[in-house]
């Protein structure tokens, strides 16, 4: 059995009777230690999705079950790494990683507790940066911190909301490496959500396409059948990534973005019927 | 050009201050025969300023000993304005139960005058103190329940979604997250809040005639001393003044938002 499943699953917001579903008819599983991408445009329902994951948004349709339990809420079995940071400004680095380390293991002696701390922003490279606020810090740091953050806990999973999204386009470049070395090394089952085709096809071992919203469900899977530890000049070449990144971007702008925009186009002509 | 700068800023503001005076000493000779000149008003104001600690009798003592009395009872009006507002804001910003509840009436009495309040204190507790503590409470206490409100209710939900994810207990998520996420818009609050605390205590000493700067101020007029009007004002003006200042260098102090 996988360790995530999500069977049917639909979501949308606002009031019930009119509401159109962001996503829809999900199902998706995620083997025990694999990395798995969900790639889709911006406002498809990629977060949607991972709220879910996360427990911080209930399905209005099917269910999510992990390691065979389903979910009902937020969990230290997940760790998550929001796009935006959301590190908490008036703590440092340290503090904000801290605070996680406090929670979920609160019988450790403080110098554990900070040793652990200390642990976390080593591997994240930030290791002499622990006393520094996140507004001292850069945008692809402060991603860091955040992944610290997630992985102090010691969580089953990793859930991975556009985490670099936020970030100028070498930036990112240069984190994508890292954030592939990172999660190769902590060796946890990673559910990532991105728009960026070659970042999920750099850190995934499957990539799965989302189509365009409103109702937007999920494409046939991509194996990436790349070696590790995979580098993002090298992977460039080869061409096993070229015929994925094809296979996934013909399905994007193919039958993942029709099916979004026969929804535009038919909502009007319903809306003049009622 | 900064010498400049420097000595305008040094200079204008005695300027303003002088051209007031200059109106005032004009008023004075001119069409309000009873209105004391600014020379008249420090002659006879000199023995309350130059000793400002003296107490002659129980209504007749130099300034600063009447400003203590006010500021000690403007500090229990205050404390309780705080201790009582901010757990008010708190709830109306975290529950929208309580806020549709509440948000109405809170509405309501807080355009409601101190002076108002002040008989309701009397009629309550029937000595002149508590119901002036009471009446500085209630009416200080609004901007700082209002402004604590925006603030919870602006805190990011980013915030909150950590707090939920790491399932922090309702104590730690208001200790770490909740209060230093509010606490800018906060102090915004008490500032306002001890300023109206200070506009309140003038009033509620005529009313009760007990002793400070503003009963002075009142017994003052009844007794035609009208020059410790305006010493009175004064004093009244820059122990706010002072005030404010003295929040606005704890709120750089307390400042925790990015």
């Amino acid at each position: 059995m996988a360790f995530l499943e999500i069977r049917q699953v639909g979501k949308g917001y606002g009031p019930r009777a009119r509401q159109e579903p962001v996503i829809r008819g999900i199902d998706l599983r995620v083997g025990q230690g694999e990395t798995l991408a969900v790639v889709g445009y911006s406002g498809a329902g990629k977060s949607t999705l991972l709220s879910l994951v996360a427990g911080l948004l209930a399905p209005d349709e099917g269910t999510l079950t992990l390691d065979g339990r389903p979910i009902t809420g937020p969990g230290p079995d997940r760790g998550i790494v929001f796009q935006n940071y959301s590190l908490l400004p008036w703590f440092s680095a340290r503090d904000n990683v801290l605070l996680a380390v406090e929670q979920i293991f609160p019988g450790w002696p403080r110098d554990r507790q900070l040793a652990r701390v200390q642990e976390m922003l080593a591997l994240v490279g930030l290791a002499a940066a622990g006393d520094k606020r996140p507004r001292e810090l850069s945008g692809g740091m402060r991603q860091r911190v955040a992944i610290a953050r997630a992985l102090a806990i010691d969580p089953q999973m990793l859930l991975l909301d556009e985490p670099l999204g936020a970030l100028d386009a070498l930036t990112r470049a240069a984190l994508q490496d890292e954030l592939e070395r990172i999660c190769r090394s902590a060796r946890k089952t990673v559910l990532l959500v991105t728009n960026d085709v070659d970042e999920a096809l750099l850190l995934a071992d499957r990539v799965v396409p989302l189509s365009a919203g409103p109702g937007a469900s999920l494409g046939p899977a991509v194996e990436v059948e790349l070696p590790r530890p995979r580098e993002r000049r090298a992977v460039n070449h080869d061409p096993r990534f070229k015929r994925a990144r094809n296979e996934l971007i013909e399905w994007l702008l193919g039958p993942g973005r029709r099916r979004g925009s026969e929804a535009r186009r038919t909502a009007p002509a319903m809306g003049l019927v009622a | 050009m900064k010498r400049h700068l420097d000595a305008s800023a040094f200079l204008l503001p005695l300027v303003g201050a002088l051209l007031l005076v200059a109106v005032w000493g004009f008023s004075s000779v001119t069409w309000s025969k009873n209105l004391p000149s600014p020379l008249r008003t420090w002659e006879v104001s000199r023995p309350y300023v130059l000793e400002p600690f003296a107490k002659r009798g129980e209504l007749d003592q130099g300034i600063v000993r009447f400003a203590w009395y006010s500021l000690r009872l403007v500090a229990q009006g205050y404390a309780l304005a705080i201790l009582i507002g901010t757990p008010l804001g708190f709830l109306l910003g975290r529950s929208r139960l309580f806020s549709r509840s509440f948000d109405p009436i809170i509405q309501v009495l807080r355009p409601v005058s101190p002076l108002a309040w002040l008989p309701l204190g009397l009629v309550l507790f029937g000595r002149s103190q508590p119901a002036a503590v009471f009446t500085i409470a209630i009416c200080a206490m609004w901007p700082t329940v209002l402004n604590t409100a925006v603030g919870v209710r602006a805190i990011p939900q980013d915030y909150l979604n950590v707090a939920a994810v790491l399932q922090l207990s309702p104590v730690r998520t208001l200790r770490k997250v909740l209060v230093p996420a509010a606490l800018p818009s906060m102090f915004t609050g008490f500032r306002l809040s001890l300023g109206i605390a200070w506009l309140v205590i003038v009033a509620v000493e005529m009313l009760t005639g007990s002793p400070g700067v503003g009963g002075f101020l009142w017994q003052e007029y009844n007794s035609l001393v009208y020059e410790h009007i305006i010493l009175c004002i004064l004093t009244i003006g820059v122990i706010g003044f002072a005030l404010d200042r003295l929040m606005s260098a704890l709120e750089e102090r307390f400042k925790t938002a990015a």
